[in-house]
């Protein structure tokens, strides 16, 4: 059954069957993700419609670059390395995913790491 | 947040900044490895001025301006669509425009920020559940294998 209005689905799954009788709740068992939630899923969320504000702006090209020079600056800042050149794709990447190499273009945010 | 600031106009400047800073403290505070109830209930206190101005962000500012489609979100939303009409063997030319796109705050993420201090309460910090040290691991496995060279 489907109620279109409120995206209301039901559907059965094997922890529904299995453990229903013995009246346990599978949505209790359920916890948040915070990497897909909030990282990649609110936070997300919220940076893209930032930069479509950008966008919006009037001369939003110029702005959305001047951000992308900022973080470059801000990550050359956090690293410590030569910060007179831009040579932030030359960081080699460090450990398992620790640090990783940068994304040539924030606002595209391509490669985002979590 | 000094990366966003000045690039808004006004008034505007100051909504975002606001709402940044309380985004960096709610994620900050949700990181935590370590709670206790006062910082439970700090976490409470600022996912309630982070939900005020996310709702003040959509309400005042979203109004103000109209948002349109990223450049990459409008190239993907083309590449799909000539693919379909290959499909359909009719090819026909692109339209080139930008669709309007307004910031929906009714998704079940935004929705399930607020049961993070449950969660944390029951369950113990998110860094013991939280999706991405499965995705390091897979990633560490694959790489061991060779078979992806991220």
């Amino acid at each position: 059954m489907i109620c279109i209005d409120q995206c209301l689905i039901l559907e059965q799954n094997a922890f529904a069957e299995k453990l229903g009788p013995l009246g346990f709740d599978a949505f209790c068992m359920l916890v948040v993700d915070f990497m897909h939630e909030c990282e990649l899923g609110t936070w997300k969320a919220l940076f893209t419609h930032l930069i479509r504000l950008l966008y919006a702006l009037l001369g939003g090209d110029s702005l959305v670059a001047s951000l992308n020079y900022r973080f470059v600056i801000h990550l050359l800042y956090i690293y410590n390395t030569d910060s007179m050149k831009l040579r932030f794709r030359q960081i080699p990447s460090f450990g398992h995913g620790v640090i990783r190499k940068f994304a040539n273009n924030t606002s595209e945010m391509k490669r985002l790491a979590a | 947040m000094p990366v966003f600031e000045g690039l808004f106009p006004g008034e505007h400047d100051a909504i975002v900044q606001s709402l940044l800073y309380n985004f960096a403290h709610w994620h900050a505070l949700a990181k935590l490895r370590m709670h206790s109830e006062t910082s439970l209930l700090a976490l409470d206190e600022t996912f309630k001025r982070l939900s005020h101005q996310l709702r003040k962000f959509r309400d005042f500012m979203c109004v103000a301006f109209t948002m349109m489609e990223l450049p990459r979100e409008s190239a993907a939303r083309e590449r799909k669509a000539a693919r379909e009409r290959a499909g359909l063997s009719n090819p026909d030319a692109g339209s080139g425009s930008q669709k309007a796109k307004k910031f929906n705050l009714s998704t079940y993420k935004f929705h399930a920020m607020g049961d993070y201090v449950r969660s944390i309460q029951l369950f113990g910090t998110t860094d013991s559940f939280t999706m991405q040290i499965v995705r390091k691991s897979i990633i560490f496995i694959f790489s061991r294998l060779n078979l992806i060279s991220d």
